[in-house]
């Protein structure tokens, strides 16, 4: 049979282009979005699950609240009370309890001889470590802001002023921490991270009291809000790469 | 399929693994070579906990690190130190793995009591692990592996800790899981995989030295292995002139099976290799056998 070639109907450009992004959508699987990915993996996994060791949480967060208040007691015997301020305070133990309950669950389970069966799981650790990061930063917030309160009560503190700046030192540190897990193994690492904010705050506001108050106290509220919500942003981007790119790099 | 390209893996100046090339189908793969051979550092990267430092892993044509949870969904891994919570039952230890598979509860549940009486744990499925001996344990973890019915099943010394009993179980268990999907068998113990493997990689000085079927890797030690009987005051002078496999003491003498490409002498009878014979003699120098063969 003879063919003209006249007859075939070629595709123009746009035409082909549109073709080959229909093979393309349809050829390849849907990639579930981070919120809906980290819901369904919630669902498929399940509190009970994702939160195995809630009763040793509860008891790392008691154990740090009675030590933060141990330590604010004691201080009050060295120091003229008048001159602690508050808010160096809240801005330093902030990401504490953030830290607590999120990488000592992660340096826990990677001691455990379970690791290398949990690592390979259809959702591993990384992945429930990326949920839960997000679930203890968000507590974090909570029970900074109820501890907040109740030094309100005490204190002169302006509420919304002493929550945005815990606020905003919480996923500030977050983000500083996430972004060193993700691109260093060590666990030194982590620690000198930890002493730097602790020790580097502490010392500023030892030996310049007035300038670091100054510099903590001048920044404006809005300032502080901005902060928060860039280091939220940048902190969620931060974990959806955990998400994607630990993979890459190998996980033992 | 399963492939490997090319791979090596080097930590640091080391180097463990040198340009492996691999080809995996359905069937039962043994995987022999002496403890520090490199087999579990293979293995871990076909688990995706190590990545190559050169060279690539495909299944079905897709890197497996782009695959991500994708090709985890299909994985079954039992590691060579299989860890467990020691408060857990085994009930309560499958069904949160089961969870971390992606398994609904009623499709774990209904698994679970199934994979815990293929294994033979029926009557412990509610008892503490800590109180299990390391034999349960191991059939613990190996009933994990299998939880989610992996097209891939990898298994790093999966016969550590068994009995005879269970081992026959286990070799059993496997062949009937063979047919439709990959399962890797990592082993020093060559009758764990001789029956059942439908091919063996033996892995020497970091990389591949045989990837064949049992009969032709015996093939290689054909007319070269014979057994003999040596009275005992000349036992010492054959030791010293001839690769012994194994030695049998009788009555009068003593029964030595060896390896030589010398003329066969009318004393002695041409056996059949095996793979035992073979492993033996390719793993001759290495230290960790030194006292097997000599």
């Amino acid at each position: 049979m003879k063919h003209n070639a006249r007859d075939i109907p070629f595709l123009n450009e746009s035409s082909k282009q549109r073709e080959i992004s229909t093979i393309i959508t349809n050829g390849l699987d849907p990639k579930a979005s981070f919120w809906s990915y980290l819901a369904n993996m919630y669902k498929q996994v399940g509190f009970r699950f994702m939160f195995k060791d809630f009763a040793e949480i509860l008891f790392t967060l008691l154990i740090s609240i009675v030590i933060v208040l141990a330590f604010i007691l004691s201080s009050m015997d060295y120091m003229d009370t008048q001159n602690v301020n508050l808010y160096t305070i809240i801005f330093i133990w902030s990401p504490v309890t953030y830290l607590l309950m999120a990488y000592l669950f992660f340096l826990n389970q990677k001691k455990k001889t379970t690791y290398e069966v949990e690592m390979t799981c259809k959702y591993n650790l990384h992945q429930l470590a990326a949920f839960r990061m997000l679930a203890f930063s968000v507590v974090s917030m909570i029970i900074n802001g109820l501890f907040i309160y109740a030094l309100n009560f005490q204190h002169d503190l302006n509420f919304l002023y002493a929550f945005l700046l815990s606020s905003s030192s919480l996923f500030l540190f977050a983000l500083i921490f996430l972004y060193v897990q993700l691109h260093t193994k060590t666990r030194a690492s982590k620690i000198i991270l930890l002493t730097i904010w602790l020790s580097s705050n502490l010392l500023a506001s030892y030996y310049n009291t007035n300038l670091y108050m100054n510099v903590l106290q001048q920044i404006p509220f809005y300032v502080y809000g901005v902060m928060a919500i860039v280091s939220i942003i940048l902190y969620v981007k931060n974990l959806k790469e955990m998400l994607l790119v630990k993979k890459m790099k190998g996980l033992i | 399929m399963l492939v490997l390209n090319d791979v090596t893996k080097k930590f640091g100046n080391f180097t463990a693994l040198e340009n492996i090339n691999l080809e995996f189908n359905h069937g039962v793969y043994g995987l022999l070579a002496p403890n520090g051979a490199g087999k579990t550092t293979l293995i871990k990267m076909l688990v995706t906990l190590l990545f190559p430092t050169k060279g690539e892993i495909l299944y079905n044509g897709a890197e497996i690190t782009s695959l991500d949870e994708e090709y985890r969904d299909i994985l079954g891994y039992l590691p060579q130190e299989f860890g467990y919570y020691k408060n857990y039952t085994p009930e309560k230890y499958l069904m949160y793995l089961a969870a971390l598979k992606g398994l609904n509860k009623k499709e774990a549940d209904k698994r679970i009591q199934e994979l815990l009486r293929t294994v033979g744990l029926e009557e412990v499925t509610r008892k503490k692990m800590k109180k299990f001996s390391g034999g349960m344990i191991q059939r613990v973890g190996i009933a994990q592996a299998m939880l989610n019915d992996p097209k891939i099943l990898i298994l790093d010394e999966p016969t550590a800790g068994l009995d005879p009993k269970e081992r026959a179980r286990f070799r059993k268990l496997l062949t009937h899981l063979s047919h439709d999907r990959i399962i890797i068998l990592s082993t020093h113990i060559v009758s764990d995989v001789e029956s059942i493997a439908n091919e063996i990689v033996m892995m020497k000085n970091n990389t591949i030295l045989y990837n064949d079927t049992v009969s032709n890797i015996n093939n290689t030690l054909a007319g070269s292995i014979f057994e003999t009987e040596v009275p005992f005051s000349d036992v010492e002078r054959f030791r010293d002139n001839y690769q012994i496999i194994s030695e049998r003491q009788d009555q009068e003498h003593m029964t030595i099976r060896f390896i030589t490409n010398d003329q066969a002498d009318e004393k002695w009878t041409s056996v059949t290799p095996t793979l035992e014979d073979v492993f033996l003699y390719v793993y001759e120098d290495d230290q960790t056998l030194a006292g097997r063969v000599s």
